[in-house]
């Protein structure tokens, strides 16, 4: 317990509120992801001392997994990919003047998320890892097939078929460059740039980035966020209402968490998908609590994606695999026997992902109203301004100017999908999970190999899945049928 | 009461007109991509072809491309298409005061990463894009507001990201410089 209680030291303390806020400024810029900023971190992280290593980076990995929807909600260009469910529920409820509500219900969502992430790391170790290794490559693969069809469905309710297309194109638009089994290259026309495949970080600041640039300043009279904040701390009883979505969601996350290659990408998309169906409600329109969903399980996630990290060595998502190759700088090899090889390391984990929580919180309520007062400027001068760090995200990743072009050519694609009624979220989400899809599937058929059907579907975590995918697809044609006949 | 009837029909035309041509186009495109998955090589057998996912996609693109196309037909797409095509002029469809705002946004974002990104310094290419584009669609702003925006936002992005963030820029920064005569 003294390594617990170490993470509670005033320097580190402030070490991590640091890094929350440095997070938290990261996330709220377009392209500038949780991944990049850890990994950016592994390579400054070596010259500081172990335990500030450790604290800074939970700090930064929390404050950065909120700063996502700073931006999603207030100018409907999400900072992080897993800030798409908070900008589909958010930025609706911003355009009405409740930015400084959505803002507040995002980050008491994110410190309830984080707690329980907390609470079920400490508590669930063996249960959550006894769940997560029954998840085999055969059901990774189908998971990342119910994320992108559930985006179909949710985000064009009534015309779920555009939904499905535009999933479908981001799987397919995935699949470009040199395949992981075979290494053949596909669909790269003899480009080199194509051989690592499409990057999706590009990819995602045009889609939603320049694609707003265009949308909004081609309007003669573009739509404005109010400057008056309001009310910030969202009201107790409203806390208490959706508390059903809260378990669920934090359920979601974790579990998502704790399954390798799985990040808050999938944890929010399916935590919002299934919160409609619970719910009953057209998050999309505008909800406080399709942002509660969204942001409960991206935050949830973290516990979970730590919990393999830590206890198997198996990052559960990107973020978490910089958190591993900065602690292995540092000598520190994570993995089954850390509880003897780095004794109370767990503990100053578990300390550090409370102070960072704690952090998060504070910094993110200081950061409401400079936020709002700065989103609501004419978007005629914020959106060029936003151009530029457009360009910035797209080419930080990689150095190249050619993640600048694919930018440009996937915000006027995403431009001409938005003028003909295709939603760009799956398309998004395809482009993330592709390739995680591909290479799973691929991977269960060569296991699979000289077994019949009914093994294959006598695997219950895979066939449940099988058949929640066609019960998504079903559902979407069936509420398609009942629109039309409406 | 009429009057919205009337335009929820001539959306629900506008939409179908769209589909039409969206499915034609995601029609042939599936197909090209089935042709493709065909022709690649499958050394392991079919069960680990790096073709198997990209035919199993495009398949499902394919006939959800069939699907949107018989939509569209019934909620009569296509021959709305054709009544559109016969009375169709460019120079009228490009003068709405939306498609040439569009326009401009398009072609001064592509000078801007296309011709001055890489070629020129950030400050200075994003100084001329924040000028063109705030002179374009923020005239009221005022010349002497758009040109002190103009060259300081490039700066503060530049210092935020080079100096702070440990990010480079795109092209050669004013910072780089100051950075390596510091060091």
């Amino acid at each position: 317990m003294y390594s617990f209680w170490m993470a509670f030291s005033p320097y580190l303390v402030l070490i991590c509120s640091a890094g929350a806020a440095l997070g938290i400024m990261w996330g709220a810029m377009p392209g500038l992801s949780t991944t990049m900023a850890m990994a950016l971190l592994v390579g400054l992280s070596y010259g500081m001392a172990t335990d500030v290593a450790i604290i800074f980076m939970l700090g930064v990995f929390t404050g950065s997994v909120f700063g996502g929807a700073i931006s999603a909600t207030l100018i409907n260009i999400p900072g992080t990919p897993d800030a798409v469910p908070t900008q589909l529920a958010g930025f609706p409820l911003a355009k009405k003047g409740q930015g400084g509500l959505v803002l507040g219900t995002s980050i008491t969502a994110s410190m309830i998320g984080n707690w329980v992430g907390i609470l079920l790391l400490v508590s669930s170790v063996p249960f959550a890892i006894d769940i997560a290794l029954k998840f085999a490559s055969w059901e990774v693969g189908l998971l990342a097939l119910w994320g992108v069809a559930i985006s179909g469905t949710l985000t064009v309710r009534e015309a779920p078929l555009k939904g499905w297309i535009s999933g479908w194109l981001g799987l397919l638009i995935a699949l470009v460059g040199r395949e992981g089994i075979h290494g053949y290259e596909r669909f790269t026309f003899g480009n080199r740039e194509l051989l690592l495949g499409v990057p999706y970080i590009p990819v995602l600041i045009g889609l939603f980035g320049l694609t707003e640039i265009f949308d909004a300043i081609s309007e003669p009279s573009p739509y404005v966020i109010s400057q008056k904040v309001g009310r910030v701390l969202p009201p107790f009883r409203l806390i208490v209402r959706y508390w059903k979505s809260i378990i669920r969601s934090s359920f979601v996350g974790l579990l998502t968490g704790v399954i390798p290659g799985c990040g808050a990408n999938v944890a929010t998309f399916v935590s919002y998908g299934v919160g409609e169906r619970f719910t009953k409600k057209r998050f999309s329109k505008g909800d406080l609590e399709g942002v509660v969903c969204s942001e409960v399980a991206n935050n949830a996630n973290i516990g979970g994606a730590l919990l393999p990290s830590l206890v198997l060595g198996i990052p559960g998502s990107a973020p978490t695999a910089a958190f591993i190759a900065a602690l292995s700088l540092h000598g520190i090899i994570l993995g089954p026997t850390i509880e003897h090889e780095q004794p109370g390391l767990l503990y100053f984990v578990y300390g550090g992902l409370i102070i960072a929580n704690v952090a998060m919180y504070v910094s993110a309520f200081a950061l409401i109203k400079p936020s709002v007062k700065l989103f609501s400027l004419p978007r005629q001068i914020l959106l060029p301004v936003v151009a530029l760090l457009c360009v910035v995200g797209s080419f930080a990743e990689k150095l190249a100017m050619f993640d600048i072009y694919l930018m440009f050519g996937f915000g006027l694609f995403g431009y001409i999908m938005r003028k003909t009624g295709f939603p760009i979220g799956p398309m998004v989400l395809g482009v993330i999970l592709g390739n995680m899809m591909d290479e799973n599937l691929r991977r269960a058929m060569l296991v699979f190999r000289g077994q019949t059907i009914w093994q294959v579907l006598s695997r219950p975590v895979g066939t449940t899945l099988i058949i929640i995918v066609i019960l998504t697809f079903i559902s979407g044609l069936y509420r398609k049928k009942r629109k039309v006949g409406v | 009461m009429d009057d919205h009837i009337d335009k929820q029909d001539s959306k629900k035309d506008a939409v179908a007109e769209i589909d039409f041509i969206s499915s034609i186009i995601l029609i042939v495109f599936s197909l090209g991509i089935i042709l493709w998955s065909l022709k690649m090589p499958r050394p392991g057998g079919w069960s680990s072809a790096p073709g198997l996912i990209p035919l199993f996609l495009s398949t499902c693109t394919f006939f959800m491309g069939l699907a949107l196309l018989f939509s569209s037909i019934r909620n009569k797409g296509f021959s709305q298409l054709i009544t559109k095509c016969r009375g169709f002029s460019f120079s009228q469809s490009i003068s709405s005061t939306k498609a040439k705002r569009s326009l401009w946004i398009i072609l001064l974002t592509a000078f801007y990463m296309f011709v001055l990104l890489g070629r020129v310094p950030f400050e200075l290419a994003s100084f001329i894009y924040l000028a063109s584009t705030l002179y374009v669609f923020w005239r009221k702003g005022g010349l002497l507001k758009i040109i002190l925006i103009s060259t300081l936002l490039p700066f503060i992005t530049s210092a935020l990201f080079r100096v702070l963030f440990v990010v480079f820029m795109p092209g050669e920064s004013v910072f780089d410089w100051l950075l390596s005569y510091l060091r």
